[in-house]
Formats: C-alpha cells, sequence, structure tokens
C-alpha cells in the first residue's frame, strides 16, 4: 500500500508540466543592454540580440551575414516597463541571462540610476558579474556599432575587462558592486567611458565616469584614472610616462603600487594621508641612453615619485570637486572612527578634507638594456 | 546362495537403478573386470568412460563396508554399499556405480568427467596486470583455485545442495578466524532457507540472499575473478560458489567496492589512485551529464558560458525535437546499440559500433535529426559508463540515468538534487548482510576511507577495513616486534 | 545476524548536527547579525556558539539521567502526566511552526532563484515528498545522509568562498573590536539562531547510548565546524558588501554565491551550484526536523509511531506553506522566531534539568550507555 503510495505522489511529480523548461535555441539571448534618456522623462532600453544561425561556422566557407546581430528597441516610463514593448518585437521571449555588458547614457547617469538600475538587481537571471558602461553617445548606437575585429560588439567589450594588460585604464564595476555602491553611505561608484572611434571601427575607454550617490557627478580623463587607479592599488600593468629634461621622455611598463591610506581627525578637519610605493619596468627613453648609472635611476626615481605625488594630488582633488569617493575613504573612516561617523556629515567632511601624499618610487627593472 | 541366484541378485540390482534413474538413452552397463563380473553403470553424457580405465582396474573393489570404516562420509570419493536412492542420486550427479559380484549394495566413484573449460580471463573484467585465471563451471575447480591463494587451514568451506530438481552444490568460503562468525552463520541459514526448482546460476543466489529484493542496487557483489574472491576472503567477507557458474558472489558489499579493481593493488598507490577517481568520475559523469545537459540547456542557459550557450542554440535551432525527446531518445538507441553489439560474433559487433557510433550519429546530425552538441553529451556519457568495473553496478547507474533525466527535465537542477537525494536516501537505507551500503562514508569510517577515493599505500594499511567488523584487524598479523625477533 | 544498532554512532551524531544547523542557518544568519552587531557582525557567530553551551549542557544533563527518554517522555517523568504533554506538545508545535516558517522560506528561495514560472504550490509538493522520504526512513538512514554529504558540502562551500575572498575590503569588517550589542532593537537575541537546530538533539537522545562519553567530543567538534563555516560566510558576506547593505538583502549568503565568477572553466556563474549545494543541505534538515517533530508527536499523543505522523503532518504543512508564502511575511516571521525561539529550544530542557535535579528524578537505565 505505502508503495502505491509513493507511485501516485511520483506521478504528480511528472505531471508537474515543466514550467520552466525553455531551451536555449527558443529564447532570445539578450548579450548587452543600452540604457538611454528618452524625451519626457521616458527611459529608452535597447537589447542587442544575437542571431545565432548567423554565428555559426560553415565548413564550406561561405560568407556569412554581415550583422549576426538584431537590435531592438522600446521606451516606457521605467526601465522594465520597457520590457513588453521589447518582447513584442522578438519572435521568442527575452532572456536576460547572458548579458556581458549594459550602456548607459550620461545624461541618464547625471540623472539618477537608482530607479533605472533597479530591475538589475532584482531579476533573479540577470548576471551579477555582468559589466557597466558609461557612453556619452546615445546607448542604442553603441550597440549596432561595426568592429574589424569582433562581430558581436559585446563580446569586445568584455575582452577589455579580461585581459590584465588593460587594467590600468579600465576598472570593471559589475552590476554587483554598482548596486551596493550607489546604495552605501561609505563609497561611491564609478563606471568606465567608453567611446567608439568610427574612423578605426574600434572601442576606445576615454575615462573613468564617477558618481555622488547615483548621480554621475564628473569624468575623470585618462590620467586621473590610471592616478586613482594607484591609488587602490588594483593596477597590475599601467604604463606611465615622463617628461625629464636629462633623458628625454622615460616611459614604464609594468607599473604597480602598494598604496597605504591613513585619515586623521583633528577635531574639525580631515586629513587623507596617501602612501604609496609604487615600481616600474622601465622600457623607453627617448634619448637611447645605453646605460643608467645607479646615480641616474636614483634621479629618476625622484623625478617620477615628484611627478606621481603631483598627479595623484591632483586626482584626489578633482575626486573631492567632485564629491565622489570612489576610494571608499568613508569606509576607512568609519572603521577607524566609528564613533565619530555620521552619514549625514560625511560629505562635507570629505570635499574639505585637506590631503597629503608622499610617494616612493622604484624602478624595478630596465629591459634588456642596462 | 548359489552362483545363479548370486547372478540374478546383481541383475535385480541394476533392473532397480534402471528403472529408479528413468531409463535415461544415455544410460550405459558396462561389464567388466576379467570374469566380467563387475557391472559399471553410468550416464555417457557425463563420464567419458575411456578415460578412466586404468583408474577402474586400480579400485579397492574388496574394501570394508561402510560401518567398518572410520572416514567421515563426505569427504570420500569411493562410496561403497549405497543404497537404490542413494546410488541413483551419485549417478545423476555424474559417478561411476560398481555394481560387484556377492554384495547387496552399490559403490559409486566420483570421477567428474564431463566436459570442463579451462580456466581464461573474464571478459568483463579484463586488467592490464594481473593474473589471467577467472572461474570456471566446476565448483572442485573454483574451490582448488582460492585455495591455491590462500592456503590457511583456517579456510573454511562449507558446502550445501540449492535446487530440488537440479541439486546444485553450493560452497561458502571463509576465514574462521578473521570473518564475523554470524556473518557465515547468516549466509548459510539464507542459503539453506532457499526453497527452489532449479539453480542454474549464481545469479538466483545472489537475488534470492539480498537484503532488499527490490533495489535497483547491487546488494551482493559477482566476480569471476579468483584473486578477487580471494582478496575479499581476506578481508573478513564470504564468497559463495555455484557449481556450473562462473561468477562467485561476494557478501557482504559496499558502494565502495563497487569501484575497487585489483589492479589498483597491482600498480603503486599514485596510479591505484588515480585510476579510482577516473573511474568515479566517469561513472558519476556517466549518471549526471545527460540531465545536467538538459537543465542547462532546457532551465537554467545563464550557467552556461556565452560561447557555448550561443553555439549550442544555433545548431539545435534546426533540430524538430524538444531538448529532451532528443536526449531520450539517443539514450535509448545508445542502450539499443549496446544489447545488439553483445550477441553479435566479435567482429560484427565491433563494425556494428563503428558505423552505429560514427556513421549514424554524423548522418543523424547532417539530417538535422539531432544537435551535435547532444550526441557529443551522449557519446560521452556512453563512453564514461565502460569505467566502472562492476557490470551490475554499471546497469544501476544507467538506470539512474534516465531517473535524473526526466527528473531534469521536469525541475532542472533542482530536479537533479531532488533526484539525487531520494537515490541517496534510497542507499543510505540498505543494508548488505548487516553492513551500511554507504560505507565507510556513512557512517564515516576514517579509517577506511584510506581505501575509499584513495588507495593508501601498504605501508598505510595495517588494519583490514572495519566495514566487515574481522575478527583479527591486522593484515600483516605481525608488527614492528615481531621483526625486530 | 551481523546488523547494525539502532542507535547512531559518533561520527553519524556529528554529520547530524552539523549539517541541520547548516541548512537552518545559512539562509538568514548574515541578516540578523549585521541588525544585531553591525559590522562586526562575524562576532555573533562564536557569541551564540557560548551562549548556547548551557542549553546543550542541559540536554546531556538530561540524556544522562534519563538515558532510554527523549525530551518530550522526560517531560511527562519530571513534571507528570499532565503538565508534561502539555508542555511537550507546546514544545513541538513551536517546533512545528518553526520548522513550516524554514521550508516556506527555502521554498520562496527556490521559486525566486532557480524556478520562477512553476507554480509554487507545486515546489511546496515536491519538496514536501522528498522531505518525507526521507524523514519516514528513520533516524539512521538520515544520519547516514548527513554524514555522506557534509565532507563535499564543507569543501565545495569553503571552495566557493575562497574564489570571493579577493573582493574583501577589510574597512567593512573592521573596527574588529567595536562592540555595540543592539539588543534592544529588531535584532537582539536572533544571533542565537544559528544553533538552534542543536536542540533537536533532545528529541533522539535514546539513540545516542553506546555514545554518551563521546557526545561532548562530537559536539565541540560540530561547533568548530559550525563555527569556521559560519563565520568564513559572514567574513566574507559583510567583506563586500558592506553591513548596511545586507539589510536590503532577502538572501545574504545567496547573493555573496551569485558574485562568484570563475571564468575558465565550464560553468560561469558558479555561485548558483553553491546554491544547489546550499539546498541539498536544507532538504536534509527539513527531512530530520520532521522526523524529529512527528517522534515527538506520537509520543505525546501516545499514538501509533512517527510515520503515521509524518503522513498526518504532510497535508497540515503543505497547506501553511502555500498559504504563508509571502516574502515580507515570512521573513518578518522567521526574524521572530529566531529573536524569541531561544526560550523555548533551550528553555525547556533548562527547566526540566532543574527541575529534575530539585526532584531528584532519574531514569531507569535498562542497557548499558
Amino acid at each position: 500500500m505505502v508503495h502505491k503510495l509513493w507511485l501516485f505522489l511520483a506521478l504528480i511529480f511528472c505531471l508537474s508540466g515543466c514550467w520552466d523548461q525553455e531551451e536555449v535555441s527558443k529564447r532570445a539571448l539578450v548579450l548587452a543592454m543600452g540604457l538611454d534618456q528618452a524625451a519626457e522623462g521616458k527611459i529608452k532600453v535597447s537589447l542587442q540580440i544575437p542571431i545565432v544561425e548567423e554565428l555559426l561556422i560553415v565548413p564550406s566557407g561561405a560568407a556569412v551575414s554581415a550583422k549576426p546581430f538584431a537590435l531592438v528597441s522600446a521606451e516606457g516610463s521605467s526601465a522594465f516597463a520597457t520590457v513588453p514593448g521589447l518582447n513584442a518585437k522578438t519572435q521568442t521571449s527575452l532572456f536576460f541571462g547572458q548579458i556581458q555588458t549594459v550602456f548607459i547614457n550620461t545624461e541618464l547617469a547625471r540623472k539618477g540610476l537608482t530607479g533605472p538600475t533597479d530591475f538589475l538587481r532584482r531579476h533573479p537571471t540577470v548576471p551579477p558579474q555582468a559589466f557597466l558602461l558609461l557612453t556619452e553617445r546615445p546607448a542604442h548606437e553603441m550597440l549596432e556599432v561595426r568592429l574589424i575585429s569582433k562581430r558581436i560588439p559585446s563580446y569586445s567589450t568584455v575582452t577589455f575587462f579580461h585581459s590584465n594588460n588593460k587594467k590600468d585604464q579600465v576598472f570593471p564595476q559589475r552590476i554587483w558592486e554598482f548596486n551596493r555602491n550607489i546604495r552605501s553611505q561609505t563609497q561611491d561608484a564609478f563606471i568606465p567611458l567608453i567611446e567608439y572611434d568610427t574612423k578605426e571601427e574600434t572601442f576606445i575607454i576615454k575615462g573613468l565616469g564617477v558618481f555622488d550617490g547615483d548621480r554621475l557627478a564628473g569624468i575623470l580623463s585618462g590620467e586621473e584614472t590610471r592616478m586613482v587607479g594607484l591609488l587602490t592599488g588594483k593596477t597590475r600593468n599601467a604604463y606611465l610616462s615622463i617628461p625629464t629634461e636629462r633623458f628625454g621622455r622615460i616611459t614604464f611598463r609594468k607599473v604597480t603600487a602598494a598604496p597605504r591610506t591613513k585619515i586623521e581627525h583633528n577635531g574639525h578637519q580631515l586629513l587623507f594621508r596617501f602612501h604609496v610605493n609604487a615600481q616600474g619596468f622601465l622600457v623607453e627613453s627617448t634619448r637611447g641612453i645605453t646605460r643608467f648609472t645607479p646615480e641616474d635611476l636614483e634621479w629618476i626615481q625622484t623625478k617620477t615619485a615628484l611627478y606621481l605625488n603631483r598627479e595623484i594630488k591632483k586626482a584626489v582633488q578633482r575626486l573631492q570637486a567632485l564629491n565622489s569617493d570612489i576610494l571608499a575613504l568613508g569606509e576607512k573612516y568609519r572603521a577607524h572612527y566609528p564613533r565619530k561617523w555620521d552619514p549625514a556629515n560625511w560629505k562635507l567632511l570629505y570635499s574639505e578634507a585637506k590631503i597629503e601624499v608622499s610617494v616612493k618610487f622604484t624602478v624595478t627593472r630596465s629591459g634588456t638594456m642596462l | 546362495m548359489n552362483v545363479r541366484s548370486k547372478k540374478s541378485n546383481e541383475l535385480n540390482i541394476i533392473q532397480s537403478v534402471i528403472q529408479e534413474a528413468g531409463n535415461p538413452a544415455d544410460l550405459r552397463i558396462l561389464p567388466f573386470g576379467r570374469e566380467l563380473s563387475v557391472y559399471l553403470i553410468y550416464l555417457n553424457s557425463l563420464i567419458p568412460l575411456e578415460k578412466y580405465q586404468d583408474l577402474i582396474g586400480h579400485l579397492p573393489l574388496d574394501r570394508p563396508d561402510r560401518e567398518q570404516s572410520r572416514l567421515p562420509m563426505r569427504h570420500e570419493t569411493f562410496q561403497a554399499d549405497l543404497g537404490i536412492t542413494e546410488a541413483v542420486a551419485k549417478l545423476l550427479a555424474g559417478h561411476l556405480l560398481i555394481v560387484k559380484p556377492g554384495t547387496s549394495g552399490i559403490a559409486a566413484l566420483d570421477v567428474q568427467g564431463w566436459l570442463k573449460r579451462q580456466p581464461e580471463e573474464p571478459q568483463t573484467e579484463r586488467l592490464i596486470r594481473g593474473p589471467r585465471e577467472g572461474f570456471v563451471e566446476s565448483l572442485d575447480d573454483n574451490i582448488g583455485m582460492i585455495r591455491r591463494w590462500i592456503q590457511d587451514p583456517n579456510l573454511k568451506v562449507e558446502e550445501i545442495v540449492l535446487g530440488r530438481r537440479t541439486k546444485t552444490r553450493v560452497a561458502v568460503l571463509y576465514l574462521d578466524d578473521v570473518a564475523q562468525p554470524r556473518l557465515a552463520t547468516e549466509v548459510l541459514r539464507r542459503l539453506k532457507a532457499i526453497h527452489i526448482d532449479g539453480v542454474l546460476e549464481s545469479g538466483y543466489i545472489e537475488q534470492l540472499i539480498s537484503d532488499r529484493r527490490t533495489s535497483i542496487f547491487p546488494l551482493t557483489q559477482a566476480t569471476e575473478r579468483s584473486d578477487k574472491a580471494a582478496s575479499a576472503i581476506l578481508e573478513g567477507r564470504v564468497v559463495i560458489l555455484v557449481d556450473k557458474s562462473p561468477s562467485s558472489v561476494i557478501v557482504p558489499v559496499t558502494i565502495n567496492e563497487m569501484y575497487q579493481t585489483p589492479e589498483d593493488y597491482y600498480f603503486n598507490f599514485w596510479i591505484g589512485s588515480f585510476l579510482r577517481l577516473i573511474r568515479l568520475l566517469g561513472n558519476n559523469l556517466a549518471v549526471v551529464l545527460p540531465g545536467l545537459y538538459v537543465a542547462l540547456v532546457a532551465y537554467h542557459p545563464e550557467l552556461l558560458p556565452t560561447q557555448l550557450a550561443l553555439s549550442i542554440a544555433g545548431t539545435s535551432s534546426r533540430v524538430p525535437l524538444p531538448l529532451i525527446a532528443e536526449v531520450l531518445l539517443l539514450e535509448i538507441m545508445v542502450e539499443v546499440f549496446r544489447e545488439a553489439g553483445l550477441r553479435l560474433p566479435g567482429a560484427v559487433g565491433q563494425t556494428l559500433g563503428v558505423v552505429a557510433g560514427i556513421v549514424l550519429g554524423l548522418s543523424a546530425v547532417q539530417a538535422g535529426l539531432i544537435s551535435p552538441s547532444t550526441l557529443a553529451v551522449v557519446s560521452i556519457t556512453a563512453i564514461a559508463s565502460f569505467t566502472g568495473p562492476n557490470y551490475s553496478v554499471d546497469i544501476s547507474w544507467r538506470l539512474l540515468k534516465f531517473i535524473m533525466l526526466i527528473a531534469a527535465a521536469i525541475l532542472g537542477l533542482y530536479g537533479i538534487v531532488l533526484s539525487g537525494i531520494a537515490i541517496l536516501v534510497h542507499a543510505a537505507d540498505l543494508n548488505s548482510f548487516g553492513v551500511s551500503y554507504l560505507a565507510p562514508w556513512a557512517p564515516l569510517q576514517w579509517r577506511t576511507l584510506k581505501d575509499g577515493p584513495f588507495r593508501a599505500p601498504f605501508w598505510a594499511r595495517l588494519y583490514r577495513p572495519e566495514t566487515w567488523r574481522p575478527q583479527d584487524e591486522l593484515r600483516s598479523g605481525g608488527t614492528k616486534k615481531e621483526d625486530e625477533h | 545476524m551481523n546488523q547494525e544498532k539502532t542507535a547512531i554512532g559518533p561520527w553519524l551524531f556529528w554529520s547530524l548536527i552539523t549539517i541541520i544547523c547548516f541548512g537552518f542557518g545559512y539562509i538568514n544568519t548574515n541578516t540578523y547579525n549585521v541588525e544585531t552587531m553591525g559590522a562586526n557582525g562575524y562576532w555573533a557567530i562564536p557569541l551564540a556558539a557560548v551562549c548556547t553551551v548551557p542549553g546543550l549542557i542541559a540536554v546531556y544533563f538530561l540524556m544522562k539521567r534519563f538515558p532510554n527518554h527523549n525530551v518530550i517522555q522526560q517531560g511527562t517523568l519530571i513534571m507528570g502526566n499532565f503538565f508534561g504533554r502539555t508542555a511537550g506538545i507546546i514544545y513541538l508545535l513551536f517546533l512545528l511552526v518553526y520548522f513550516i516558517v524554514f521550508t516556506t522560506d527555502v521554498d520562496i528561495l527556490v521559486h525566486s532563484y532557480l524556478l520562477d514560472s512553476t507554480p509554487f504550490y507545486i515546489l511546496c509538493a515536491i519538496d514536501l515528498i522528498i522531505t518525507v522520504y526521507l524523514s519516514t526512513r528513520g533516524i539512521e538512514t538520515i544520519s547516514r545522509i548527513a554524514s555522506f554529504v557534509i565532507l563535499p558540502l564543507v569543501t565545495i562551500v569553503f571552495l566557493l568562498f575562497s574564489f570571493i575572498i579577493p573582493e574583501i575590503r577589510i574597512d567593512r569588517l573592521m573596527p574588529i573590536f567595536d562592540f555595540r550589542f543592539n539588543f534592544k532593537s529588531v535584532g537582539g537575541p536572533s544571533i542565537l539562531h544559528i544553533f538552534y537546530p542543536m536542540g533537536l538533539w533532545a528529541l533522539i537522545t535514546p539513540y545516542c547510548h553506546g555514545i554518551h562519553q563521546k557526545i561532548p567530543r562530537m559536539t565541540l567538534l560540530a561547533f568548530l565546524v559550525l563555527i569556521c563555516l559560519f563565520l568564513v560566510d559572514s567574513i566574507v558576506t559583510i567583506g563586500i558588501y558592506g553591513h548596511t547593505y545586507i539589510s536590503q538583502l532577502p538572501y545574504p549568503s545567496i547573493e555573496t554565491f551569485r558574485t562568484v565568477e570563475i571564468s575558465y572553466i565550464f560553468i560561469e556563474q558558479a555561485g548558483l551550484f553553491g546554491v544547489i549545494v546550499l539546498l541539498a543541505s536544507t532538504i536534509i534538515s527539513s527531512g530530520f526536523s520532521l522526523y524529529a517533530i512527528s517522534l515527538g508527536m506520537s509520543q505525546v499523543l501516545g499514538l501509533w509511531d512517527y510515520k503515521r505522523f509524518v503522513w498526518i503532518l504532510t497535508p497540515l504543512i503543505f497547506i501553511t506553506n502555500i498559504h504563508l508564502a509571502h516574502p515580507g511575511f515570512i521573513k518578518s516571521l522567521s526574524h521572530l522566531f529566531a529573536k524569541h525561539g531561544w526560550m523555548v529550544i533551550w528553555g525547556y530542557p533548562i527547566l526540566l534539568s532543574i527541575l529534575a535535579f530539585i526532584f531528584k528524578k532519574k531514569g531507569k537505565t535498562t542497557h548499558g550507555s
């Protein structure tokens, strides 16, 4: 009798209907998404959907279509409110589980991103590891650009973040990190700014968009971004080029830094002390010096340290001016002064804080020449 | 009594034997001896008498009666003074009956003259390194093979006869000072409780003494290898040999034993451990891979790498069948080909395997019937399923694969988890002669785990597996103290 | 007959209590920890362990005094038939409701993350079928399953966490020794909830005869393993999200797993596999809980056996599951139980042990322990 009962229950199991089953070939895989500000306060969402048959490698070598993906767009009062409109434009149901990148237009970012990005953290299939990118062009245009190296643009952008050698200028911000940072009182978010070069048909990382809360506060230039990267210690292969009187322009590769940050509170003002131990491989001297003496290297190191000192300070002051704390100094302040920490007061203290930078630079290698 | 009446007495005995035996067509009666006064009665199908003419000439035909003999009956090859019924039973078992003048009884000589196969390596248990000896259909020869491995007076050989009509001899072997006493007692008790018409193969015994007869998992271990059987006896387990069957039955058994081969111990422990891990991986892959494939492609494509997802989407967009139907169809076809391949002669079977695997598979892909990714998954599953060394466990895993596949088709990854747990629950509920089927994982037996997924080196294997609760726990029988003296 | 004893061995005991605590605890532990202790939420783990010890000592004391009886039977022996049964029924009803709340929470998790199109009642039914199947097999099978699963589970969880360690920011975990307990606000004693399932041991003490001497050692080992697991979970979750953001997440540990990315192997979102592993521990915990509650019910009412009660309770649990399935409501119920559950789970054995000591009550020892 008991066995019959189990069988009956097992049949219920089998008759359950497979509601969630939908094969990958029956889904419209969204590889990239674009968020733009549309008229009348609406949001325009664009989706890049690959045409999977066009992506197949044909053994006979026959020519394939030039555009292996489709772009669908719709406008709505909120980001996810556009989905019914987008679904109506595709023959199969939209699937967000393979999103690689989300392009966000700077105009939308300036208005605040808590609303437009909320569905990215709530939707269970959106991968939390997808990358966010800012663009000054309309995001939907970025989704349909032509690239010389890849047939699908979103592949190309993802490669930026996976390549070790690009980590000095591209600091990835994933969806889960972004969502945490825009809601955090101790740290602000940042998103790399990407542009498209029409002539060379390639993407360019132009800088770093920094946020104050959930609003885009400003864009750091490439050099400023590099300095911020040294301060975070995440740089693995930065390039540095400084003009010198003695040796022409000196260029370093594989520049890394081990920063130490201290915050001091003297009662009414904060002092940020940055101590950076940087090092790099000397790779170029435009004067073509064949042999550097120890004194030469010492001179180069001091010069580079001074340069870095100046540039780092400029970068931090720029961040202060934009009221953007992407270095998570708020977190450090809370950790060291928990009794004094007040989220309401933090940004004021931050913008008025003094900065002290000390840099020590070491030339680790000089390549195959001495 | 005069000569004439003595002669008619012998003829009466012969007539009684013929009648009792049912007058079979292969019955032969041969007058023997100088005066042709001794009659030999035998079954021509069981005894090629020409081989034994010299032996018969040296028979102790005038040996004393049984009452004067002090030898135990069961150990006697030559038994004298048997009644008609006993004599006919011996005749049917392949003995040579001797009716000699001046006696009312019949003598029987155990000659074992039927056709026997030479020991050869078992087809399903091939090894790269190891003896090429497998059991044969003769019980005595098989016992002899075990005796050549274990020359210990504590090796007990108990024999019983099962099968009302087949009268099959079954032997139970164990080490008296190692195996748990109650284990051997229980094995014999279960064997004696069998009331059956005939026992044709050890598989009958396996199913009839199994703790849970409805379970998909085998609760006894079958092997044709004599070294494996000997190894089991040395660990404290019991081996059952069945006459006319080359498969021995080893009890108790755990799931851990199903992944071990003698080869693990003939190579060094690095190689042994590596081979064992490969087997575990292969078997688990064979069970889980089709279900995992269906779950990922149909329910959770977000878990697939993007390039792979696009590739699968592209290739399967042209396939008319739903994914689950495609996978089920292919899996069933693989099973059909496997079964067909077993029945065909060697060379044809190999050719068929190639034709089925390569030609048919590729043709089906090109025709758009199936997608290449599905074909790849099913092929890997089919090959991986051969990594298990135990055929009965392999078949069980093949059935479980279908269960997990259907569960994955219904509920995706969650279905795999639920079905996996249900299977585990069933396995955890099993005992084999009082031993947990999931030992040494459940209950955790740390010492025996050294012989689980890895094979510890011999210098680290001082103790027998505690799973079988052996009486003599130390393997070597000695410690450093003995070496020092 | 070479048969297993109808009892559990020391390692089975250890596996069982480790798995059920982990299964019950991982879902909500970080939420309660940061609510009570902020950025120092990881300290809640050892603190909860210390606070659990008196309750465990009480259960152990009762087990030594009444080796053949569990807490339900001990109640009737100590407090008399009427008060003992009444207290036992209240105790079991509390456990039953806690179990229902927990299983509904898990079903909502599965519905949200894995199978959002499948009707909720189907998920509840199928989950319940497997739980019922496990619980009807008995304590030996349940403990064997726990023993089989524990080592791979611990390994996978530690491995997955190791992939997320580079994302930790130490500042989010600091200051390390700034203890500001927030017991008056929403959190409070809810930090103790991760070790509540250990209290279910009180219902199976008769099966622990033969291992009484080893229980303190095994319990300590279980504590060590659980503290390591939860501590790593807590440190990693707070280290990557910060304590203020965690309170916005319904399942912080699950979200932590989802951030795991191992680009160079076949599976990209490895975190979802961590979720599957955690769900396996949840099912085992549910199976054991249902078994223990049914066993207690059959004893307190003096009717039938635990298997019948499993079947009797199943439709009740199913109907309650589908009617409680509102995420916010379940979370607040869960919080309520976490905050006040210690009074019943540990309070009852402590009360019984005090009464047994005062009134010098003792049980018979019919077989050696």
